[in-house]
């Protein structure tokens, strides 16, 4: 019975996938922005309600911390990549109205701020050479 | 591993079928045989199969450095024509390719693709005066991958720039 019902539950999140797909797409393109649930919902042409359970029955994270960990992800990456970016800017583009509310989503989540990654990683990408 | 010729390519426009895996690596290449089978199954069946001119690639969306391994993302996907708007399956779907890209052409076996991107990002991009774009990166197959560990084949790493 256990069986039929993984089985089942399985069925059911892989007829999910391709939502799960154009949300995260349609959240890559609007990276700077700040992303509303409504507008996913809009983009794969299904209520709040209903996107809401669906992504909460396929992930582990609710859509407003997935979006927040992709968002600080994506920035850290910036940060290693692209020195000529301040904190600032890089908090901007993430659709981050204050810097001081980016830093500390961005310690919170990596442990370390910003600056302390950049240099840390800085660091790291000599060492390589 | 030979050095890569890089090249430029200004305004890639790609549309392409994909199935996307969530997890590390080590499982994605477990299931990536049986996700390329099922794209090119579903692209011969609809006809949007033409021989020689799909391009098959692999999308990194996430970074192995800074993702947790169960959370990355990695796409299989299949060049189709522009004037494909719909896919009628529950789990492939259609995205667009856009922008600038810095790509490196190699010629590489099977163990050294991870050399391949190093140099890439290591040896190229951060040595370069190129600015990386925020977006993902992508392996373009150019002839198929080898099937042994001492044979090669091209294979284009291309890197978003802006």
């Amino acid at each position: 019975m256990k069986a039929m019902i993984n089985s089942e539950r399985g069925f059911h999140l892989k007829i999910y996938a391709k939502i799960i797909n154009l949300a995260e797409d349609y959240i890559e393109k609007n990276l700077n922005k700040n992303i509303l649930l409504s507008d996913i919902a809009n983009s794969v042409h299904l209520s709040e309600y209903h996107f809401h359970r669906i992504f909460r029955a396929w992930s582990s994270e609710t859509i407003h911390q997935f979006i927040s960990r992709i968002k600080l992800e994506r920035s850290a990456i910036l940060l290693v990549t692209n020195q000529n970016l301040s904190i600032t800017d890089i908090a901007m583009q993430y659709g981050y109205s204050e810097t001081s509310s980016y830093c500390r989503a961005f310690k919170k989540h990596f442990k370390i701020t910003p600056m302390q990654f950049r240099l840390a990683r800085i660091v790291k990408t000599y060492e390589h050479f | 591993m030979e050095k890569p010729i890089i090249r430029f390519e200004n305004n890639i426009k790609m549309k392409v079928i994909y199935l996307r895996f969530r997890g590390s690596y080590i499982e994605f290449r477990k299931h990536s045989k049986s996700m390329y089978e099922k794209l090119l199954d579903y692209a011969v069946k609809k006809g949007f199969y033409q021989e020689g001119k799909n391009m098959v690639m692999t999308i990194y969306h996430d970074n192995p450095f800074i993702t947790k391994s169960k959370d990355l993302r990695t796409s299989v996907a299949m060049s189709v024509n522009d004037d494909i708007s719909d896919v009628d399956d529950d789990e492939i779907t259609l995205m667009n390719i856009e922008g600038k890209y810095a790509v490196g052409r190699f010629e590489i076996k099977l163990t050294e693709y991870g050399e391949a991107w190093n140099y890439m990002y290591h040896e190229w991009l951060f040595k370069s005066d190129s600015i990386p774009r925020d977006t993902f990166p992508f392996e373009m197959y150019v002839t198929r991958p080898p099937k042994n560990y001492k044979d090669t084949s091209t294979t284009d790493i291309c890197i978003p720039i802006e």
